[in-house]
C-alpha cells in the first residue's frame, strides 16, 4: 500500500488466515470437490511471502509446516521443507524487485503448487511406494480458480487491519 | 564470497526437516514429538467435529418421541433378523468346518469388540485415513484391525492417547490378505485411492475366481483375523500380454458413511480357554512353584 514511510503492519491478519487455513484443510468435504481442493495453507503462505517479506521468515514458514504434519498426521517434516524452500525461493530470488504484476505472482503460485505436488508425488513413492495419481493435478487447477479469491479476501483483511490500527 | 545468512538459515532447516522425516519414517508411532503434539492436535480435532456434533445433538433433541419409538421398533425387528441369519451362518460353518480357515472363523464370534465414534475430521483430499475417538487409554494399538456391520474397514496406523487414525483398505498403501469364500483361494487385495475400488492382484489365468465371489480375510499375516467379509468381485478382465488377470473389487465395508466402527482385539491365534486343562496347567505351575 503506502511504501513511502512505513510503518510495521499487525500481525493479526497473518496469524488468522494460518489458522483458518490449518483447520479448512481438516473439514470433511464432498468426494467430488475433494479432488480440486488445494492447499490452502500453501497458497496462505505464498501470499504473505510475496506481499509482506518483511514480517515472513524461513523459521515462521519451518514451524506451520510442522504443525500441519503433526495435525494431518502426515510425515512429520514434509511440509516444513517444502514451505522452507518456497519461502526461500520468495525471499531469496523473486522480492527483490516490488514491480511484479499479479500474473507473475500468479505463475509463480503454480509453479510452487506443482513444487508441493511433485514433492508429495515423490515422498509417497519412495516411503510408501504409492505411484502417482492423476487426479492430483485437479489440486493444482483448483489453487488457480481460489488464488484471485484468496488474493482479494486478503488484501481486503490486511487493508482493514490496519485501517483498525490507525 | 561470504554466504548470506539467509542461506545457511535455509540449508539449516532443510537439513533438520530431512533428518525428522528420517526419524519419524523409522521410529514411527512412537516418536516423542507426536507424542507431546498429541495434546495439542485433540483440541483441534475436537473444534473441527464439533459443527456436526451439535447438528447431530440438535437432531436427537427435536427429534418427537413417535419417530423414536418407530425407529426402535424398527432396530428390534432388525436385530430379531440378524439373529435368525446369524443361528443359520453358525449352523453353516459348523457344517463346512473341513475347510480350517472356517474352524477358525467360528472363534471370531469371541473377539474382543469396541465401538468408536468417527471424528468428522478430514486429513487429506480423498479420505483414505479416518480418526476415531479412541486412543492408547483404551488400549488400542498400531495395526489393529478396523470393521462396520458390513466388512472390514483398515487398521489403526497412527496412534495417540485419546485417539487413533484408521487407514481404509483401500488406500493405496494397503494391502490385504484374503480368501474366496467359494472354495478358500488366496489372494492379495491392494488399495487404489478410490472407495469404491480394490485391485486383487496375482491371479493367474486359470484361477478359480468369477464375478461376484465373496472375499473373506484369510488371516495370513496375523493382522487381519480368518472369516471377516471384505470385498467382492466386480469385474475380472484378462490381457493376452499380461500374464495375471486385472481383477477388481468392491469393499463390503460402508467406506464412506457411517457415524461408528468397531476396534476388534483378534482372539484366533490365541488358544481358547478351557476350564479343565486350565486347572491342570495351574497345578502344574504351583508345584513347579514357576510363573506361568
Amino acid at each position: 500500500m503506502n511504501s513511502q514511510h512505513y510503518v510495521p503492519q499487525p500481525g493479526w491478519p497473518i496469524h488468522l488466515s494460518l489458522v483458518l487455513a490449518l483447520l479448512s484443510g481438516l473439514l470433511p468435504v464432498k468426494e467430488s470437490i475433494a479432488e480440486f481442493m488445494p492447499n490452502l495453507v500453501l497458497l496462505v503462505i505464498v501470499y504473505w511471502a510475496l506481499y509482506r517479506p518483511e514480517s515472513v521468515g524461513l523459521g515462521w514458514a519451518w514451524l506451520i509446516g510442522l504443525v500441519q504434519d503433526l495435525i494431518m498426521a502426515n510425515l512429520i517434516g514434509h511440509h516444513a521443507l517444502v514451505y522452507v524452500t518456497v519461502v526461500f525461493l520468495i525471499k531469496y530470488a523473486l522480492v527483490k524487485n516490488k514491480n511484479y504484476a499479479f500474473f507473475d505472482y500468479m505463475s509463480w503460485l503454480i509453479a510452487f503448487v506443482i513444487l508441493d505436488l511433485l514433492f508429495a508425488i515423490v515422498l509417497n513413492w519412495s516411503v510408501q511406494q504409492i505411484s502417482p495419481q492423476w487426479s492430483l493435478v485437479y489440486s493444482v487447477l483448483g489453487s488457480i480458480l481460489i488464488w484471485p479469491w484468496l488474493y482479494a479476501l486478503l488484501s481486503i483483511v490486511e487493508a482493514l487491519a490496519a485501517q483498525i490500527q490507525n | 564470497m561470504r554466504i548470506k545468512p539467509i542461506v545457511g538459515q535455509f540449508i539449516f532447516l532443510l537439513v533438520l526437516s530431512v533428518g525428522l522425516m528420517f526419524l519419524d519414517q523409522f521410529f514411527h508411532g512412537r516418536n516423542w514429538l507426536k507424542n507431546t503434539f498429541s495434546s495439542i492436535s485433540k483440541p483441534v480435532y475436537r473444534l473441527v467435529d464439533f459443527p456436526s456434533q451439535t447438528s447431530d445433538w440438535l437432531i436427537d433433541w427435536f427429534n418427537d418421541r413417535r419417530e423414536l419409538t418407530q425407529s426402535l421398533e424398527q432396530l428390534e425387528l432388525e436385530n430379531a433378523i440378524l439373529k435368525v441369519k446369524l443361528q443359520r451362518l453358525q449352523a453353516e460353518i459348523r457344517s463346512q468346518n473341513k475347510l480350517q480357515s472356517f474352524m477358525r472363523s467360528t472363534q471370531n464370534i469371541a473377539d474382543e469388540i469396541l465401538a468408536a465414534d468417527i471424528l468428522n475430521v478430514n486429513l487429506e483430499r480423498h479420505a483414505q485415513r479416518i480418526i476415531l475417538n479412541k486412543g492408547q487409554s483404551d488400549n488400542v494399538y498400531l495395526g489393529q484391525p478396523v470393521v462396520d456391520d458390513f466388512g472390514i474397514v483398515g487398521q489403526i496406523t497412527d496412534l495417540s492417547v485419546a485417539h487413533s487414525i484408521v487407514t481404509l483398505i483401500t488406500d493405496a498403501s494397503q494391502s490385504t490378505p484374503v480368501m474366496v469364500k467359494r472354495n478358500g483361494l488366496r489372494a492379495l487385495v491392494n488399495g487404489t485411492g478410490h472407495l469404491e475400488k480394490l485391485d486383487v492382484k496375482y491371479q493367474g489365468a486359470e484361477a478359480d475366481i468369477k464375478v461376484g465371489d465373496h472375499l473373506l480375510s484369510s488371516g495370513i499375516g496375523y493382522r487381519f483375523p480368518p472369516g471377516y467379509p471384505v470385498a467382492v468381485v466386480d469385474d475380472i478382465q484378462s490381457d493376452n500380454n499380461e500374464s495375471f488377470l486385472q481383477i477388481t473389487a468392491r469393499p463390503l465395508a460402508q467406506l464412506n458413511h457411517g457415524k461408528q466402527l468397531l476396534l476388534i482385539w483378534p482372539k484366533t491365534l490365541q488358544r481358547t480357554p478351557n476350564p479343565h486343562v486350565d486347572s491342570v496347567l495351574e497345578s502344574i505351575s504351583m508345584t513347579d512353584g514357576a510363573n506361568p
